[in-house]
């Protein structure tokens, strides 16, 4: 009897032990990529927290949260300028949200959407300010200052091709994240002037779907070259639209969502309650388990799949994966890079890295230091080696 | 009866502040005052935004939000 009881335990031990080593979840496998320094003469500018980038020919811009709100970093060192107080005059900004370079343009010219003061405004590389127009009232979004705070979405993208601007648009007031479902891709002129409408945001989500509810699965784009690329939680494909809105091309993510955790939506409050009641939360001694609980019907049932999606060329689309292990709303570190043929892999960045364009030869980001601010990081590509989790997915041409 | 009733006191009394003893927490948060429901739109005016306070809803309607700064 004795015998059978330590043979049985030692089976058992045995069997949590292969659970334990050999399963697991395969993300937690991906190795990290490096991370440097982008090696711009004189070194990197210091940004407090940059909202968006746009790669030129000639360089890269990058647009910050604070004054001088945009740089122009040429790619040879030869040029660098910083622009664009904070004010209502000209080439003044308030709340910049989105860059991106005017094609063509010489010298190397950008354009910025303030929603703050409602402009846009052009500037060149050597920061001369060319001029600024009124936005659309119709363009116009209204956002709660801080969304990008309180949910993992991005309600601000917008991207060119030529004097096509495709952006979003929203009837409403965004002050949450399933705000962003009451909303369309649209194709506009750099006023933001709507123009006809791409795809509606809710046509990507099943009827029934508790996307409704915060960390619901919202989808979300990038333009690559001329064809929009767009992430539907509904069928759970990146799907290929041209700009008329018809469905070109799809490819399965090949992922399921898995249930979201009590331990996830714990994170999510104990930063809430951090963002509203300030120095006062230490005092508060919250039960936030308790509370996670009790609120756990507020949040959608399953984690979200993808929180954020962006081009490399024209080919090849980088999902960002819902992961609360470094951010409690869901930017996770690892990305998917999918291929036009299919071809998906898994890269986990470092944690202090956020990556912003995305190219053959690497990614441009920022990577935060330990004094709270950001300077220009780079990912060199090693083609082919990027992770070993590496599978081809099923892809659709129509 | 009487000992009844001072025992029923006592206890009645004992549940009160057990009552008041088990909301800390939200009782410790008034004093922030109002801030927490205050939110900014991208242009400067702001607002009681409703359903963005997990915590404390301290404000009725936007003009409360005039006072508030963060």
């Amino acid at each position: 009897m004795k015998k059978t009881t330590v043979l049985g335990g030692l089976w058992l031990a045995s069997w949590m032990s292969s659970c334990t080593v050999g399963g697991g979840d395969p993300l937690a496998r991906i190795p990290e990529e490096t991370i440097q320094e982008y090696p711009f003469p004189g070194g990197s500018p210091s940004f407090l927290s940059v909202r968006d980038m746009a790669l030129a020919e000639e360089g890269l811009w990058v647009l910050d949260s604070s004054t001088p709100f945009l740089t122009f970093l040429s790619s040879d060192g030869s040029d660098r300028a910083q622009m664009g107080t904070e004010g209502d005059g000209p080439g003044e900004f308030r709340f910049p949200v989105a860059v991106q370079d005017i094609d063509g343009s010489d010298p190397p010219a950008a354009m910025v959407w303030d929603l703050g003061t409602g402009r846009v405004s052009r500037f060149t590389s050597s920061g001369d300010f060319l001029g600024s127009e009124p936005l659309h009232a119709g363009g116009i979004l209204r956002a709660r200052a801080g969304i990008r705070k309180v949910s993992y979405a991005n309600p601000f993208r917008i991207r060119t091709l030529g004097d096509t601007v495709v952006s979003n648009f929203f009837p409403r007031r965004i002050d949450r994240t399933s705000d962003i479902l009451s909303g369309a891709i649209l194709l506009a002129n750099s006023t933001l002037e709507p123009g006809s409408e791409i795809t509606k945001f809710v046509d990507h989500i099943e009827p029934s779907s508790s996307s409704w509810k915060e960390w619901g699965d919202v989808p979300t784009w990038d333009l690559c070259g001329e064809t929009l690329v767009v992430w539907s939680p509904a069928s759970r494909e990146i799907l290929k639209m041209d700009l008329a809105g018809r469905t070109v091309g799809s490819v399965s993510l090949g992922r399921s969502p898995s249930p979201l955790q009590d331990e996830d939506v714990e994170g999510y409050l104990q930063r809430m309650a951090r963002l509203e009641l300030g120095p006062s939360v230490d005092e508060a001694a919250l039960d936030l388990g308790r509370m996670a609980r009790s609120v756990r019907d507020r949040f959608a049932e399953n984690r979200p799949l993808v929180v954020d999606l962006h081009c490399e060329g024209n080919l090849t689309a980088w999902v960002q994966t819902f992961d609360t292990s470094l951010d409690p709303l869901g930017r996770g570190p690892i990305w998917q890079r999918i291929s036009a043929d299919g071809t998906s892999q898994m890269v986990r960045f470092p944690g202090p890295f956020s990556p912003f364009v995305f190219t053959q030869n690497g990614v441009f980001g920022v990577s935060e230091n330990s004094e709270g601010s950001q300077t220009l990081a780079w990912s060199p590509a090693q083609p082919g080696a990027l992770s070993p989790v590496s599978h081809q997915l099923s892809l659709q041409e129509r | 009866m009487r000992r009844k009733m001072i025992f029923g006191l006592i206890l009645l009394n004992g549940l009160l502040l057990a009552a008041i003893l088990t909301r800390p927490a939200w009782t410790q948060v008034f004093p922030t005052g109002l801030w927490n429901c205050c939110e900014y739109e991208l242009a400067p005016e702001p607002y009681c935004c409703e359903q963005c306070c997990w915590f404390e809803r301290n404000c009725k309607g936007d003009a409360d939000c005039q006072i508030s700064a963060d």
